[in-house]
């Protein structure tokens, strides 16, 4: 556990790959909408420990996390919406009562309408506005052409701007 | 960037912000998915590893019975006995008391009486020889009997005093007095039963067909064609 990567003295060890990255993945899976975030995470290290010996660039790990992370919270919430079988209806996150307090109207405006998009309007909108991804890191980290991530970008920044109005500075 | 972008992106972080998490709880199940991992890895093998040797040990199992049913190869004593000679049977040979009929076989052209018996050259009245001869059906063995060109008679030394208990033996052959398939041995008067076995272990039992020289017991077997008795047993 904890060891470095075959061959490679630089690479820097899974375990400090873990403290690094751990957290954000949660978190990306979590603004995905996967309700099991940790757990999504958690697995997503684990198929990287089995792959951690075959692993040639290890500068590359993030982004296989990344994508790791991506494709297992779309199974989650493809999960979710046959478990519930109302996927339209649900609120996309169920905020505490501590949260909801605190959180300002806008924030929450804003994530009932993230919730409301597709999915992959949803994933890049999160790629890009939070993880501060280039176009290039988007279109590898969902297996997409550059082109489509800026289309998708376009339409997610339309529909936010339909469903928000002037209130929230929708305007263009 | 745009306002709303800018808005976006805090409502992100503030989401992300939620997620609280202890990283050093988060690592030690990291370890425990790792472990439980490797445990399912060594199952997928472990599973048709243990179906192969179970099969294995199935295939080790029956091959020990059908060794073990079979005799061993090492079971009695080897046979190291002289090779018999063609020897005719004519004025000079003497022969001690009755001879005895082994068998019939059919050949070619008549049916074959295999006779045995001891005697001695004349030329050479100590050296015992214990024969077979091989003549058609109803001709009498004497000394002007034809032998049509066959390896008849086949006589070899006869030695008592070796303290064996098998003397002599002839493993028959083509062009013989005995046919390939047939073998012939002759023991000493005590045993009533000879076990004979090849190089593969196979067991021939002897039948007493008769005695000659008064104590002589000939035993006659039937043989593996090509793979000759090499160990005999007697009780």
């Amino acid at each position: 556990m904890g060891e470095s990567a075959p061959g490679n003295l630089g690479a820097p060890t899974f375990h400090a790959l873990f403290r690094e990255y751990f957290a954000q993945m949660t978190r990306l899976a979590h603004l995905l909408g996967a309700d099991d975030a940790e757990n999504v995470a958690q697995e997503a290290f684990v198929k990287l420990h089995q792959r951690w010996d075959t692993l040639t660039d290890h500068t590359r790990v993030a982004g296989y996390l990344r994508t790791t992370v991506v494709n297992m919270s779309r199974s989650r919430t493809r999960h979710l919406r046959v478990v519930r079988r109302t996927p339209q209806e649900r609120p996309p996150d169920e905020l505490s009562a501590e949260v909801r307090a605190v959180a300002n109207w806008e924030h929450q405006q804003l994530r009932a309408v993230l919730g409301r998009l597709s999915r992959r309007q949803r994933e890049v909108l999160v790629l890009r506005y939070w993880l501060d991804l280039s176009t290039a890191a988007i279109a590898e980290t969902l297996g997409i052409s550059q082109g489509t991530v800026k289309a998708t970008t376009h339409h997610a920044m339309e529909n936010l701007r339909k469903h928000l109005g002037d209130d929230l500075g929708g305007e263009r | 960037m745009t306002d709303l972008e800018r808005k976006l992106a805090e409502a992100l972080r503030g989401q992300a912000g939620e997620v609280t998490l202890n990283l050093d709880a988060a690592w030690a199940e990291q370890q425990r998915r790792h472990r439980r991992s490797r445990r399912r890895r060594g199952a997928v093998w472990a599973a048709p590893m243990a179906a192969v040797l179970v099969v294995l040990t199935s295939v080790l199992l029956a091959t020990q019975v059908n060794t073990a049913s079979a005799p061993p190869a090492n079971r009695g004593q080897e046979l190291q006995l002289a090779k018999p000679e063609y020897q005719p049977f004519d004025h000079r040979m003497l022969t001690d008391g009755d001879m005895a009929i082994i068998t019939e076989f059919a050949g070619q052209t008549d049916r074959w009486r295999v006779w045995a018996y001891t005697g001695s050259q004349v030329t050479a009245p100590d050296r015992k020889l214990f024969c077979l001869a091989a003549i058609p059906v109803g001709a009498d063995l004497t000394e002007g009997t034809p032998q049509y060109g066959t390896k008849s008679p086949q006589c070899t030394e006869l030695r008592p005093d070796t303290g064996k208990t098998v003397l002599a033996g002839y493993v028959g052959e083509i062009g013989g007095p005995l046919p390939p398939g047939k073998a012939v041995y002759l023991v000493s008067s005590t045993p009533e039963q000879l076990r004979l076995y090849n190089a593969q272990g196979d067991l021939s039992q002897g039948k007493l067909v008769d005695r000659v020289a008064s104590s002589y017991q000939v035993f006659l077997a039937d043989v593996v064609p090509g793979s000759p008795p090499v160990r005999a047993e007697v009780s």
